[in-house]
């Protein structure tokens, strides 16, 4: 009976871990596409007004959401110590400070645009935030195509090795 | 030293990283600070250069100093850049660096190879009385002439703020927003009570506006650089507003050499010429009647 009963919590924690990674997929998927909102608001802002990096954080402070919202307010703040410290800097670190526990892909490409937003003509900085929203829009395909097969695999292993395990139990 | 000198140097100061800035204490009379890419950092004191210890200047400080200056955002400062300098709050950077050209215009610079933080001029009071004679009984069209970096703009920003306190309605034309360093609508240097500035738009759209809408008494504007600037001062002169206007040039003589400020000349526009010269840190003003 114990050994059943041992059996039945190895299959339940597995399947829990499953799901535990799935939410955590999907939730790193919407962090992804909350960043690649909050870019495509910045280009457009940038395209049309060309204002002053901290008007633009103002602009778009309250129509982001979750991590990216974050990302912004934190990056605002940070704002005066320009001169001690560089953009590219100040960007780096807003980013892991809203999003440290993503994906290290995803943080990779986030990371590109402080190396060149303020910092460049206006040109530059557009098309610089133009290859960022076509590789940040790869990935969020790339991973939402995969989501499905690694779910299968994750709990596929998990599941098996369970039953594994609960053989040897038994 | 007045305090909107001591202002300008703490201003260019706060641009610097800690450390620079604290190595430039003690030279606090210097008239600009020169960054140049891989030497150390100086400072022109009395029209000589003066080397400051320290690290030698990197990309990464000049990229920083210009990041601070336009608040990371470059793409703001892109018609100052194409002409060779940005303002700060009253305080101008002249930068070189690689030109970038867009369908055949020059559109920025980038790989910035030298900064030069010019601080204002520091006015002294010994020429409160020159301005005194410039406001009254009347105001007197008046030419400012100095060469590059000797005090044109800081003279020209008195003159402005002394008739401006003197009950005379004074509007200002601050194309490059160096003589009221305007923030958000705000002067950064005291112009006097009753004056008016108007900021980044080019003298000749300029003047008409304010001839137009402001009911000047005087009409002020930094550095007359082309035909059209001298077209402008003689329509408002024409209209009965008298006029500030400064250029760069030696003296008289230097003037006449050149064919706009001889066209200037010709026109008889100016009652006064006032003369800037440097003489080790000191300055020296004279004054000659044009008419």
């Amino acid at each position: 009976m114990t050994k059943l009963i041992g059996f039945i919590l190895v299959q339940v924690s597995a399947l829990l871990h499953a799901c535990r990674s799935a939410a955590l997929e999907r939730r790193n998927m919407q962090q992804a596409e909350d960043f690649c909102t909050m870019l495509e608001q910045l280009y457009g802002l940038l395209e049309r007004e060309a204002s002053a990096m901290p008007e633009l954080l103002t602009a778009l402070n309250g129509r982001t959401d979750r991590s990216a919202a974050s990302f912004i307010q934190n990056l605002e703040r940070s704002l005066n110590m320009l001169g001690a410290r560089s953009f590219q800097e100040l960007w780096h670190d807003a980013l892991y400070a809203s999003a440290a526990d993503n994906d290290k892909e995803l943080l990779a490409i986030l990371d590109k645009p402080g190396a060149v937003l303020g910092r460049y003509e206006l040109r530059t900085q557009l098309d610089m935030l133009c290859v960022c929203l076509d590789e940040l829009r790869h990935y969020c395909e790339k991973r939402r195509q995969k989501l499905p097969q690694t779910m299968r695999l994750t709990l596929g292993l998990l599941l098996s090795s369970g039953l594994l395990l609960g053989i040897l139990l038994l | 030293m007045g305090s909107d000198a001591m202002d300008s140097w703490a201003i260019a100061k706060s641009l610097l990283p800690v450390t620079l800035a604290s190595n430039l204490d003690r030279y606090s009379t210097a008239e600009e600070i020169r960054l140049r890419l891989g030497k150390h950092p100086a400072v022109v004191i009395g029209g000589r250069e003066v080397k400051v210890s320290g690290e030698t200047v990197d990309q990464s400080l000049l990229r920083r100093i210009l990041e601070k200056a336009t608040g990371a955002s470059l793409h703001t400062a892109a018609p100052g850049l194409r002409n060779g300098y940005i303002s700060y709050r009253g305080i101008r950077i002249g930068i070189c660096g690689e030109a970038v050209y867009t369908n055949g215009e020059m559109s920025a610079l980038r790989a910035f190879s030298s900064l030069a933080i010019r601080i204002p001029h520091r006015f002294s009071a010994d020429c409160g009385k020159l301005i005194e004679s410039l406001i009254y009984p009347q105001p007197l069209n008046t030419l400012i002439i100095s060469p590059p970096g000797v005090g044109k703009t800081s003279f020209l920003r008195e003159l402005i703020r002394c008739a401006a306190s003197a009950s005379l309605r004074v509007s200002v034309i601050d194309e490059r927003n160096e003589l009221s360093a305007n923030l958000s609508g705000e002067a950064q240097f005291d112009l006097g009570h009753e004056s008016d500035v108007l900021v980044g738009v080019p003298k000749p759209q300029a003047g008409m506006m304010l001839l137009r809408g402001m009911n000047p008494q005087i009409i002020a504007m930094d550095e007359i650089t082309q035909k059209m600037d001298i077209q402008t001062v003689e329509e408002i002169a024409g209209c009965g507003v008298t006029v500030f206007a400064t250029a760069h040039a030696r003296s008289i003589e230097d003037m006449k050499k050149r064919t706009l400020y001889r066209e200037l000349l010709e026109k008889e526009i100016f009652a006064e010429l006032v003369t800037i010269r440097c003489l080790g840190e000191k300055r020296l003003y004279s004054r000659e009647a044009l008419k």
